[in-house]
């Protein structure tokens, strides 16, 4: 594969790091907390995906928006039943129930549909082999359908923060608790919103990426910390960052994987991760004054 | 720290080591999984004193745990090495990483340090994969047994009394640490770094020196399980295997050795209890982890720390009543 295929591809997967990263952005943003689930929230989304087709038959798209309700839904059971009852406690209760939810998701969807991992035949444009020439680039069709999706949500989430009472209601009562409150923000709906939206986009990512890989098994944790590493280049707090930082993440072990071995391709992630929490913490897209930890 | 649960872990550590000197030879398979449970407890105590100590987390141990195991089994193995200067080194180059690991983590807290040692966990798995004179995702076969200058542990019993030997040394060792100035140190750090190190504390110092503790720890545990099973599978260091020793600490109790040592021996002894239900044990210990860590964070070593109070209190009541007939006032 040429470099610039291998561009492509890392884009795309990337694209879907960003949406899982989104939701590091979104509960990070909503309670100061790190969701150690969020990587297997995604290996959900295929296999809701599939259990929805066999439900109600072929219509990926019904089925992808079906899927994505399930995903805000699970988001609010489990802010609601879980994660309320770890804020202001120490830290290390916060990451060890999120690492339990994560084990909980993994070893449970196994219950229902084994742990291998599960063939995905349906594809976001209707034909999964379809290839598109471009400048004699050959891009199968799919990846543009991620692309623009992950455009639309980003720009919605965008529109969503900045522009509409609620989006501010919740940066509102994740900056200041107190004060949101004394404005009359229900901060603990708030909450209850952000995780459910931030696992409807992991769910969605997991619907994204399953015709180009494989429906759930054991992808949750290389996605959780790409995704993670994705949000910390591009710094916590800022949206458009994580989804840049998640694209720059694709890329590089996309070419790692085609330049040096494909079984490089995680250890390099991971290894980016560590060199960016070593030399700069808050981000690179971040202003200064941010600071972690 | 308060009150520890320490006359139990003294029971536990005589109960483990009779059964290991009296056990017949039809016991081999019992033997091998409380040997398991052994180098569980092992890594465990480290975590738990990374936890418990300076208030850091790992979610990457196993990782060390792998640079020693395949260390120490290629030395052995491809070099011929004897097995203490083997274990030795594969401990050493575990504290080589764990300081690497530390210094990153002493810029990072909570949750983006959990994350970085999750990395590091993946990174020391993919690698160990992808190494071909390692065996890559084959693994290592035909290793050495473990051997002190000639003597050469082979049977079933010895091997797990060399192991439980060792671990209770570590107890001991970790024990004897946090109830030194040292401990209260961590102690200090744990609870607030700047008011610690107002006190002339060297924070950064105390946090690099636990971790690399604690990653030497897994990394004498994967030297002796190299030479233990005689062979390395490239999966038993996966991400997974971590969380698993996390969830032990939680089961023990945060903070609590004896809690750690009861439930690394419990969590790998009870499956053996449970093979019906195997299916759904990963998920029951999910659930388990996540109801103990936030309902009971105290978890094991809360119950035998209350245990042996109440023990304690009766027994006085016993010998008071015993001492003089009449109802003391102050009792």
């Amino acid at each position: 594969m040429g470099v610039l295929q291998l561009l492509v591809s890392g884009i795309t997967i990337g694209m879907v790091y960003g949406l899982v990263a989104l939701g590091y952005h979104l509960i990070f943003r909503a309670t100061g907390l790190i969701d150690f689930a969020q990587g297997e929230k995604v290996a959900l989304g295929g296999l809701f995906v599939l259990a929805v087709i066999g439900l109600v038959g072929d219509n990926l798209w019904a089925a992808i928006i079906v899927a994505t309700i399930m995903g805000f839904a699970l988001g609010w059971f489990y802010e609601w039943g879980i994660l309320r009852r770890t804020y202001g406690r120490e830290q290390v209760v916060q990451i060890i129930a999120t690492v339990g939810v994560a084990l909980l998701l993994y070893h449970g969807h196994g219950l229902f549909w084994g742990l291998p991992a599960v063939p995905f035949p349906y594809s976001l444009g209707g034909d999964r082999d379809k290839v598109i020439t471009l400048w004699g680039l050959r891009v199968l069709e799919d990846r543009f359908w991620v692309w623009g999706l992950v455009i639309a949500v980003v720009a919605l989430l965008h529109v969503y923060f900045e522009r509409t009472r609620h989006g501010q209601a919740l940066i509102a009562s994740a900056d200041n608790e107190l004060g949101a409150k004394l404005s009359g923000i229900n901060v603990k709906a708030m909450r209850l919103h952000a995780v459910g939206v931030a696992t409807a986009l992991a769910v969605l990512g997991g619907a994204f990426i399953a015709p180009f890989a494989l429906a759930g098994g054991s992808i949750g944790m290389p996605i959780a910390v790409k995704a993670f590493a994705g949000a910390m280049i591009g710094g916590l707090h800022s949206s458009v960052g994580v989804v840049a930082g998640s694209v720059l993440v694709g890329v590089i072990e996309s070419l790692a994987a085609g330049l040096i071995s494909y079984g490089y391709r995680d250890p390099v992630a991971f290894a980016l991760l560590l060199l960016i929490l070593l030399l700069r913490p808050s981000g690179i897209f971040a202003r200064q004054r941010e600071r972690i930890g | 720290m308060g009150s520890h649960g320490y006359v139990s872990l003294t029971l536990a550590f005589l109960a483990i080591f009779t059964f290991g000197a009296v056990a017949p030879f039809d016991y081999i398979y019992q033997l091998q999984v409380l040997s398991l449970a052994g180098l569980i407890a092992l890594q465990a105590i480290g975590l738990n004193l990374l936890l418990g100590g300076t208030g850091q987390i790992s979610l990457g141990q196993v990782g060390f745990m792998g640079v020693g195991a395949y260390t120490s089994g290629a030395l052995l193995k491809l070099e011929g090495w004897p097995f203490l200067a083997a274990f030795v080194v594969a401990t050493l180059l575990a504290g080589v990483f764990g300081f690497l690991v530390g210094y990153v983590a002493l810029r990072l807290r909570g949750h983006y340090l959990a994350m970085a040692t999750l990395a590091f966990g993946g990174i020391v798995f993919g690698l160990i994969n992808e190494i071909e004179i390692i065996g890559g995702p084959l693994g290592m076969l035909r290793i050495p047994p473990m051997d002190f200058a000639g003597l050469r542990i082979l049977s079933p019993h010895d091997k797990y009394l060399v192991i439980w030997g060792i671990t209770a040394v570590a107890t001991a060792a970790v024990i004897s640490l946090l109830h030194s100035r040292v401990g209260r140190a961590l102690a200090a750090i744990r609870d607030d770094e700047v008011a610690a190190s107002a006190l002339g504390i060297n924070v950064a110092r105390y946090k690099i020196a636990i971790f690399v503790f604690a990653s030497m720890l897994s990394g004498m545990a994967g030297s002796l399980y190299a030479s233990y099973l005689g062979g390395l599978a490239p999966l038993r260091f996966g991400i997974l295997e971590s969380v698993m020793l996390l969830v032990v600490v939680a089961v023990g109790g945060l903070r609590s050795v004896s809690g750690t040592v009861f439930a690394a021996i419990i969590l790998t002894a009870l499956p053996e209890f449970l093979r019906q239900y195997e299916e759904y044990r990963p998920t029951a210990y999910a659930v388990a982890l996540i109801l103990l860590i936030i309902l009971f964070p105290g978890g094991i070593g809360r119950v035998l720390q209350l245990t042996e109070l109440a023990i304690a209190r009766s027994l006085a009541a016993v010998l008071r009543g015993a001492a003089s007939a009449r109802p003391r006032k102050d009792a």
